[in-house]
C-alpha cells in the first residue's frame, strides 16, 4: 500500500512536471504583483517577459499578423482557429511606443471596432477614440523574430515614422497573451507542489527500497509462530510463494514449522513481511 | 520489380512461413502422440520415476496427470505458469506429486498427501477431462485431468509428456465421490 502511494506520487509528480513545462513561465509571472498597463507610473520599456499585466484596451491600430491553427483527423478537417495580433500603445512617461496584443476570433470584431475608431480619431474624424474598451490580463511575452517583423513591416507600410530609424526604438517586440491570471497561478501552484510530492516520492520509495535490500541482507532467522528459524531452510517455502504455489508453500511450511494449516495460510498471505528479499 | 510487390511478397513470404511452422508443429506433436499411443514411452518414464519415488508403496496407487494454468497481470505484461501434476490415487488416498521435464529427466518438486481432515474437493467431469480442485484453509490447487494429455513433444514446453489415460480417469471418477473431503 505503502509503495503504491508512493509510486502514485512520483505519477503525479511526472505530470505536474509536465504542467510546469507547459504553464511554468506564466505561473512565475503571476506570482508577481499585476501591473496596470496603462497606470501612470507604468514604464513599458522596464517591464520583464515575465510580467504579468492588465489593462482597458481603448486604442489599437491594425492587425499586423494572423495566426491559423487548423486541426484534422485522419486527414480530414476538424476546426480552424485564428489569432489575431493587434498593435496597442504603451507608454514610457510621456512617451509613446507600441507592442502586440494577441487576439483570438471572438474578440476580433471588438478590436476591429476600437482599431476603427482610433483611425477615425487620430484622421480628426472623431474628437475621441472611441467608448469600445476591452478589459484584458495577461503575460507580457517576447515577439519572435518572424512576428516582430511583421509589425515592423505594418509600419513601414503605414509610414508611420518620419525615419525609419524610429521603428526600432518605439516599436517594441512585446505582445499581451491573455490568460486568467488567477487560473494560471492556481495551475502553477499545482504544478510546484505536485512536482514535489513527486520528487519526495521518488526519494522515499529508492531509500525504502535501499533499507528493505539491506534488512533482507541482515536476516538470518525467521520468526513465525514465536519460533526462530534459520532463513536458508524456508528457502523452499519461498520458491512455492514465488511460484504462486501456496498449498505447496503451505504443506512445506508446516513440515518445518508444524504449525496448522489456517496458521500456514496466513503466514503465506502475509510472506513478504516474515522472508525479506 | 516495385516496392509494392516487394513489400507484398515479404508479407506474404513472412505469413507463409509462420503458417508451415504452425503446421510442422501440428504435424510434429500428432506423430509424437501416435508414438505415445502404441508405446507408451511418456508413461514409461514417468511410472518408473514414481516407482523410484514411492518405492514400496507404488503398486498402492493408480496414475492419471494432471496440469493447471495461473495467469496473473502486472501492468501491461501478463505473467503465465504452467505446472503438471502426477495424480497417485485409489480407494482411499490422493497424492499430488508436482513435476517438471528437465535436461531430458523428470524432476519431482514435492510429494503431498491430501488430508481429508483439512481438505476439501471440488470436480466436475467433462467429455474432455475431470476438473479438480482440493483446498485447504482457502488455499486451492485447481487441476484439469484430461483423458488424453497432449503433448507436442518438446520437452521444456508446458506439457513436456504425452498420455493416453481414459481408463485411469474412468477409475478417478469412480473414487471422487467416495474421498472422505471436508464439506
Amino acid at each position: 500500500m505503502k509503495k503504491g502511494l508512493q509510486i502514485l506520487g512520483i505519477i503525479i509528480g511526472v505530470f505536474s512536471v509536465i504542467i510546469l513545462i507547459a504553464n511554468g513561465r506564466d505561473g512565475i509571472a503571476t506570482l508577481k504583483p499585476v501591473v496596470d498597463l496603462y497606470a501612470e507610473d507604468t514604464d513599458i520599456t522596464k517591464l520583464s517577459t515575465t510580467q504579468a499585466v492588465e489593462a482597458d484596451i481603448y486604442m489599437s491600430l491594425d492587425y499586423f499578423a494572423t495566426e491559423t491553427t487548423t486541426r484534422t483527423r485522419d486527414g480530414n478537417f476538424v476546426s480552424r482557429d485564428n489569432d489575431y495580433y493587434f498593435i496597442i500603445p504603451a507608454f514610457s512617461g510621456e512617451e509613446l511606443y507600441f507592442i502586440g496584443i494577441r487576439v483570438d476570433d471572438k474578440d476580433f470584431n471588438t478590436y476591429s471596432t476600437i482599431s476603427d475608431d482610433t483611425y477615425n480619431y487620430l484622421m480628426g474624424i472623431t474628437d475621441n477614440p472611441g467608448t469600445t474598451t476591452v478589459s484584458e490580463e495577461g503575460g507580457l511575452k517576447k515577439l519572435d523574430d518572424e512576428m516582430y517583423q511583421y509589425m515592423v513591416e505594418w509600419f513601414q507600410e503605414a509610414q508611420w515614422f518620419e525615419n525609419e530609424s524610429d521603428i526600432d526604438k518605439y516599436v517594441l517586440p512585446l505582445y499581451i497573451d491573455p490568460y486568467i491570471i488567477k487560473a494560471a497561478r492556481t495551475l502553477f501552484i499545482i504544478g510546484v507542489v505536485g512536482t514535489l510530492i513527486g520528487i519526495l516520492s521518488a526519494v522515499f520509495l529508492i531509500r525504502g527500497n535501499k533499507k528493505q535490500k539491506e534488512q533482507a541482507q541482515a536476516q538470518t532467522t525467521v520468526t513465525i509462530g514465536g519460533m526462530s528459524y534459520p532463513k536458508s531452510s524456508l528457502s523452499g517455502v519461498d520458491r512455492f510463494v514465488s511460484q504462486k504455489e501456496i498449498v505447496f508453500a503451505m504443506q512445506e511450511l508446516r513440515s518445518i514449522t508444524g504449525i496448522s494449516a489456517e496458521e500456514a495460510k496466513t503466514v503465506i498471505d502475509q510472506w513478504g513481511s516474515y522472508y525479506l528479499k | 520489380m516495385d516496392s509494392d510487390l516487394i513489400k507484398t511478397l515479404i508479407a506474404v513470404a513472412v505469413v507463409a512461413f509462420v503458417v508451415i511452422v504452425a503446421v510442422l508443429g501440428l504435424v510434429k506433436g500428432q506423430k509424437y502422440m501416435k508414438t505415445q499411443k502404441e508405446e507408451g514411452t511418456d508413461r514409461k518414464r514417468l511410472m518408473k520415476a514414481v516407482a523410484d519415488l514411492l518405492g514400496d508403496k507404488f503398486g498402492d496407487f493408480t496414475y492419471a496427470v494432471g496440469r493447471y494454468t495461473r495467469s496473473e497481470r502486472r501492468g501491461n505484461t501478463t505473467h503465465y505458469w504452467y505446472y503438471s501434476y502426477a495424480l497417485a490415487f485409489n480407494a482411499a488416498d490422493v497424492l499430488i506429486i508436482p513435476f517438471v521435464v528437465k535436461d531430458g529427466e523428470i524432476r519431482f518438486r514435492n510429494l503431498m498427501p491430501v488430508n481429508w481432515e483439512e481438505t476439501s474437493l471440488k470436480y466436475r467431469p467433462s467429455k474432455k477431462d475431470i476438473r479438480v480442485e482440493f483446498s485447504i484453509a482457502g488455499a486451492a490447487i485447481p487441476m484439469f485431468v484430461p483423458y488424453v494429455m497432449k503433448s507436442s513433444g518438446i520437452e521444456n514446453s508446458s506439457e513436456p509428456l504425452g498420455f493416453y489415460q481414459e481408463n485411469e480417469v474412468e477409475r478417478l471418477l469412480t473414487y471422487l465421490p467416495g474421498y472422505p473431503a471436508k464439506k
